[in-house]
């Protein structure tokens, strides 16, 4: 073989297997969950989700009846059902930077961890409580009716947190089923 | 046993001369040296003696120890005959050991009570960890949110003639190793936790509700 060959040879070996590594999916990718993209007030259908964020607040004080607690809460309003089993609102995270933040559980009338029917909407809020010295500009929403969301749908929503103006105080808004 | 390479300005091959010294060193000698050579650096180490515990620094009542999950403090430690509002529901002859700390989660993601197991313990026999609440709203079992403090009473089952009030109680704050599931597991948890700090404070007696 010419020597200019091999080494030609040679480099598009070293260059082709590095395309490979680059290309090849980390390791969970398997099981990685379906992502429905959706924005405010706009629906998004999964799987066995069906959930419209409509509205995005920011307060310094979030109330729920008689419970209230300071700091630097995101309430998210929501409509949310399952669609085709009983379902839990299990999975709500909000993504910040490299951190991860559940929704709160303090808050007894929210939608988190309440159940879901098939094609029966529930409307209500969930909280999330925030560190106070956050200087973020933005956020991503997710929710699913499962706690594992392997392999399930994942409703997705960007939330513009430096957009949303910060009250005072924001209410949870009563957990009810939608009246058609 | 290494010979020093000859020069290689020699007339002879170095490479002869190399293989004549090494000729000469005597092989069979070689496990018996390495026996002692291994003997020698254990008996450096103190042999077989029990290695002494690396001493755990000791904390002030209220200062924050930071360890890769959780950054606390532990501030009063009280003794009850029952703390339903912590969750903690003793049986027949325990009582109630609970620990008021300050805790924020200094990791990226929600992390409650399965972390606090792995963190927190107390040097009381027979007591068993039962259940943690926030101070504020008595949330049992809480998530703590990144970078969110909060305060929260720990609570153990301890048997009732282990304390009294007016004891002193000591806490082993550990640091636990984060593990991340491969293969067959799944998701992360912490896990291994490595006693790093220690603090000693007397118990306080409420005999009715807190």
């Amino acid at each position: 073989m010419k020597r200019w060959l091999s080494w030609t040879l040679g480099v598009v070996f070293v260059v082709g297997a590095w395309l490979v590594a680059l290309a090849t999916p980390p390791e969970d990718a398997r099981e990685a969950p379906f992502t429905v993209t959706a924005s405010v007030g706009e629906e998004a259908t999964g799987r066995d989700i069906v959930a419209t964020v409509e509205g995005l607040r920011r307060a310094d004080t979030v109330t729920d009846g008689a419970w209230s607690a300071e700091g630097n809460w995101l309430v998210v309003d929501l409509s949310i059902s399952s669609r085709v089993s009983p379902r839990t609102l299990a999975h709500a995270t909000l993504q910040i930077g490299d951190r991860t933040f559940a929704a709160t559980e303090r808050a007894d009338g929210s939608l988190y961890q309440q159940g879901l029917t098939a094609g029966v909407p529930r409307s209500g809020s969930i909280a999330f409580e925030l560190p106070a010295d956050l200087d973020a500009e933005t956020a991503v929403l997710r929710l699913a009716t499962l706690s594992d969301v392997r392999l399930d749908s994942v409703v997705e929503a960007a939330v513009p947190l430096s957009e949303i103006e910060r009250s005072g105080e924001a209410e949870l808004r009563p957990r009810e089923w939608a009246r058609p | 046993m290494t010979t020093p390479e000859p020069p290689a300005r020699r007339r002879a091959s170095p490479f002869s001369r190399l293989r004549a010294a090494a000729d000469r060193v005597p092989t069979k000698w070689f496990a018996a040296i390495g026996t002692g050579l291994f003997l020698a650096a254990t008996a450096a180490f103190g042999g077989l003696a029990t290695a002494a515990a690396e001493p755990v620094p000791e904390l002030e009542v209220g200062e924050t120890h930071t360890g890769p999950l959780y950054a606390l403090s532990v501030d009063r430690a009280f003794l009850f005959d029952e703390l339903a509002e912590a969750g903690a529901y003793p049986a027949e002859g325990q009582r109630v050991l609970a620990l008021r700390i300050t805790v924020e989660n200094v990791w990226t993601s929600p992390e409650g009570f399965s972390g606090m197991r792995e963190t927190l313990s107390v040097a009381v026999p027979g007591a068993e960890l039962t259940s943690m609440a926030r101070i504020d709203d008595a949330t049992t079992n809480p998530r703590l949110q990144p970078g969110v403090p909060a305060e929260l009473a720990v609570a153990w089952l301890v048997p009732d003639d282990a304390l009294a009030g007016g004891d002193e109680v000591t806490v082993t704050v550990s640091d636990p190793t984060l593990r991340t599931g491969q293969a067959v597991t799944s998701g992360q948890w912490w896990d291994d936790p490595v006693p790093s700090a220690r603090v000693t404070l007397p118990v306080e007696y409420r005999p009715g509700d807190e």
